[in-house]
């Protein structure tokens, strides 16, 4: 191999790169990054009364793989300042935490998966819970994916409280 | 070379100090309760809490990981028909438990608590609620701002009504119809934190002359005053917005081009220019009042990014208004 030659003029070294950048891109799920927030600490007796804590349940039906044929989005969730996942992105599925009956804090940072031109504002929302009583927030894909991203749908609030909360979250540079 | 001696010199004083400034504040984990349950807690940096800069955290009980000054905060818990509580809490103290005693008779008529029956009738008061063409005032089209008009009014007495079946009726008021009317409601308002409204110990009243006063009172029931406003683009403005960015383009081409041939180089550099952000939004602000004594029972405001003829966002706006309207304004239920 001629010395003067970098690595990348070489064929089977480019391809190899390659191979390598496209793992890092497609295998390596942005989902599994770990929280860089700490995990929402299990409440307290003496703080607030088991029977009396809310349940929240956080839904993710958003497609977290670049692999897929839907739009990529990673959802990244903090309430009250803590992460409700060990996860920096709230994983597909499930997820449940008890919370004391009061304001909750809720910040929800979308992002598209890889290096998108297309970002999102972040959404703050302050929700009241009750105790004893269980609300779920649910990130929806959209069906057709024109301006709106992906929808939000909140269960167990009142139409009021919930009134002025978004429900569309579209990208926020649409170029047209 | 003195001079970039002298700078090193200057950060090398300074650096430390400004560490130690972003370092001030911990994160902690706050951790409030409320006797009883259902304050509105505030954060103040100092003592007394000034409530213009205080920051408000929410219901208790609450729990917060959020950064904290190392001089703590002074906390100020607020419920309608109690006496406010304060403590104070650090960075190595982060809890607190504070109780409310509820006002006595004598102190709310005291602090001037006006006393009246719920209301029966809602009653919408529209303010302006019209169409305003960007950069082109007084060449708004008439016929489509009165359309807009429409829409938005029908949606909202269409919502109000399902919700407070016959008992919601729509009110031109000429008083309350002018954008120096509303200016004047809005003013009537200051000094209060509108988040708080609904907590404060003694409700918040309209701060107004005794003549306008008695306007309101003379409509009756709950009075919302509500204004709308659609801003959008004129088809000259809209025009312009997609061909200022291509004329800019084709002039960077055209220039790039001919610097690099002048210079003899196979490359040229242009710029590429977008379209400036659209225009078009919808914004609504609205009061609810307690004719008789001029309680202020709720404030708000919507926007949605959208233009006045996208009729599913101007009657999204609309019923996020009446939706919102809290229930115990007509039904009877004590909203404190």
């Amino acid at each position: 191999m001629n010395p003067l030659r970098t690595p990348f003029e070489s064929p089977r070294a480019l391809f190899l790169s390659y191979v390598l950048f496209a793992s890092m891109a497609m295998g390596g799920c942005a989902t599994e990054m770990m929280a860089t927030k700490p995990a929402y600490p299990a409440l307290d007796p003496a703080f607030v009364n088991p029977a009396d804590a809310s349940t929240f349940q956080l839904e993710n039906q958003l497609n977290d793989s670049p692999m897929a044929m839907s739009a990529c989005v990673l959802v990244e969730v903090s309430v009250d300042g803590f992460s409700p996942t060990p996860k920096k992105f709230v994983p597909q599925g499930t997820h449940k935490l008890q919370l004391p009956p009061g304001s909750h804090e809720l910040v929800i940072q979308p992002s598209f998966c890889g290096n998108s031109i297309y970002y999102f504002n972040p959404i703050k929302v302050v929700v009241d819970t009750e105790p004893a009583k269980t609300y779920s927030l649910r990130f929806v894909p959209n069906a057709a994916f024109a301006n709106t991203a992906f929808y939000i749908v909140y269960n167990g609030w009142s139409r009021q409280a919930a009134a002025a909360w978004p429900r569309e979250v579209k990208i926020a540079n649409p170029l047209f | 070379m003195a001079l970039v001696f002298a700078s090193i010199i200057l950060w090398i004083v300074t650096a430390p100090a400004l560490a130690r400034d972003a370092s001030d504040a911990q994160e902690v984990t706050l951790q409030v309760r409320t006797d009883p349950p259902g304050a509105l807690v505030m954060a103040c940096d100092s003592d007394p809490c000034n409530e213009a800069t205080a920051t408000i955290l929410g219901k208790a009980p609450l729990m917060r990981r959020l950064p904290m000054p190392a001089t703590g905060w002074t906390l100020e818990a607020a419920k309608a028909g109690y006496d406010e509580a304060r403590a104070h809490v650090a960075p190595d103290a982060p809890g607190a438990s504070l109780r409310l005693e509820p006002l006595t008779a004598e102190e709310r008529k005291q602090r001037g608590f006006r006393e009246a029956g719920p209301a029966e009738t809602l009653f919408i008061v529209p303010n302006v609620v019209a169409t305003h063409k960007v950069g082109a005032a007084g060449f708004d089209d008439a016929t489509a701002s009165r359309a807009f008009s429409d829409r938005f009014l029908r949606s909202l007495e269409r919502t109000l009504n399902r919700r407070f079946p016959s008992r919601v009726q729509r009110r031109d008021v000429g008083e309350f119809a002018s954008t120096a009317d509303w200016a004047e409601l809005q003013a009537s308002l200051s000094g209060n934190r509108v988040e708080k409204i609904g907590f404060y110990p003694v409700p918040v009243y309209l701060k107004l002359s005794a003549q306008r006063q008695a306007q309101v009172s003379g409509i009756g029931g709950a009075v919302l005053f509500v204004r709308a406003e659609a801003y959008y683009l004129g088809s000259g403005a809209r025009f312009a917005r997609a061909a200022v960015p291509i004329l800019l383009m084709a002039g960077s081409a055209a220039a790039g081009a001919a610097a690099a041939g002048a210079a003899g180089s196979p490359v040229f550099v242009y710029g590429v220019y977008g379209p400036a952000p659209n225009q078009d939004f919808l914004h609504a602000q609205y009061f609810l009042v307690h004719a008789q004594t001029g309680e202020v029972m709720w404030v708000g405001q919507v926007d949605a990014p959208a233009h006045f003829e996208n009729d599913a966002a101007v009657e999204s706006v609309a019923r996020a208004i009446g939706d919102g309207i809290p229930q115990g304004a007509l039904a009877g239920a004590d909203l404190h």
